[in-house]
């Protein structure tokens, strides 16, 4: 897995690569905390390239949302891959994020 | 077609990418689609990540068994260890709230568990704690049905027939009612896959020749599949193999028809201006 961070006017945006898995869950928490300590209160993952996520990497998602949630900000998710959306989905987690389908709907969020 | 492999490691996080990549090349063996591979690579690093954090306690390193059984259209994992039983199946699915302080997330491994597997089967006996895992391929019938002709489109216009158990005179009006049937679907091609069927009678094979003649008259393919080794003499003996393209696997016949399919399409492009 791979992460790149960038900051936005209103938003960090945390581009991840690879699979999020039992050797890079605890990596994937830690960028996503990293923003949320550094005040950002909106943060949009970018899933497009995520070719796989276990259950510890939804927990991630989960936490970083709840986290986020207790000071009014919001986790996004971006253009999920095909395999990301399908586990967001059995999982029944796909309703509790907001999914943004592609960069143009970013423009909202620096608003 | 039945095939048995079994991996034994330590259980650790470390070896998850190793029971991952083993139960990978099994699902692949028992021709299961990209999907569903990835449903039991998903469904296994769930599972061995349970045994690994609940049934052997912190520092304890005890040893995990995966142990597959292929087959021809389905694969059964079975992943074992000796430590506290634990029925996964006791625990309810998460429960997600709009109130994001009250979601938690615990029991999301068995929730892609259940949805991602078939069949989900808990035991605990003698010390040894076993959860059995069960994927199908799309569309395939459970190993318990052992008697009837199922038919499945697999995608548009290619139809897969699946005669189960013994094709005598109970079963010949359901095998051709089923491949008329799939005749009448205009241009599709038919895969007879052969992989559960015990017996055939004369006027069953009768019933074959007859479908066979129609579609290749129309220029239309039918192929044969994964016959036993006891049906694929019988067709050897009365010359059937002459006649009828016989494939080894449901996914080599379905790559025949595919690259058949392509075949066509390329031929009746129109050509175009420039070219002459």
């Amino acid at each position: 897995m791979e992460t790149r961070i960038a900051g936005r006017e209103g938003y960090s945006l945390v581009r991840v690569s690879g699979r999020i898995d039992s050797e890079s869950y605890t990596d994937f928490g830690l960028a996503l905390s990293g923003e949320y300590d550094r005040g950002m209160l909106a943060i949009v993952i970018d899933l497009a390239d995520v070719s796989y996520i276990n259950s510890a990497g939804l927990r991630e998602l989960v936490t970083a949302a709840k986290l986020l949630r207790q000071d009014d900000g919001e986790v996004y998710l971006l253009a999920p891959s095909k395999r990301v959306m399908e586990v967001l989905e059995i999982t029944g987690l796909v309703a509790i994020f907001t999914i943004l389908n592609d960069e143009g709907e970013l423009e909202d969020l620096s608003r | 077609m039945t095939e048995t492999r079994e991996l034994r490691i330590k259980a650790a996080r470390r070896n998850i990418p190793r029971i991952i990549a083993f139960v990978t090349e099994a699902a692949e063996a028992a021709g299961l689609n990209e999907d569903e591979v990835f449903h039991c690579q998903l469904s296994v690093d769930e599972a061995a990540t349970n045994v690994i954090e609940h049934a052997y306690g912190e520092g304890e390193e005890g040893q995990i068994v995966v142990n597959c059984v292929i087959r021809s259209a389905s694969l059964i994992i079975k992943i074992s260890d000796q430590g506290q039983p634990f029925d996964p199946m006791s625990i309810p699915e998460p429960v997600f709230s709009a109130d994001p302080a009250e979601m938690e997330p615990g029991g999301l491994g068995l929730t892609i568990i259940r949805r991602m597997m078939d069949e989900v089967v808990y035991e605990s006996e003698d010390g040894v704690n076993t959860l059995k895992l069960i994927k199908r391929r799309a569309g395939m019938p459970p190993e318990e049905l052992t008697q009837g002709v199922l038919s499945h489109q697999v995608r548009p216009g290619t139809v897969v027939i699946m005669p189960i158990g013994r094709m005598s005179s109970g079963a010949t009006p359901e095998l051709s009612e089923r491949l008329n049937a799939a005749i009448a679907i205009p241009d599709s091609a038919l895969v007879i896959d052969l992989s559960r069927m015990s017996y055939i009678s004369s006027r069953g094979l009768k019933i074959l020749l007859a479908a066979w003649r129609e579609l290749s008259l129309a220029g239309r393919l039918m192929i044969l599949s994964a016959p036993p080794l006891r049906i694929r003499a019988i067709l050897e003996t009365i010359g059937f193999n002459q006649v009828f393209t016989i494939a080894d696997s449901l996914d080599k016949a379905l790559s025949l028809i595919e690259t058949d399919d392509n075949a066509r399409d390329s031929a009746s492009e129109p050509v175009t201006g420039e070219e002459r």
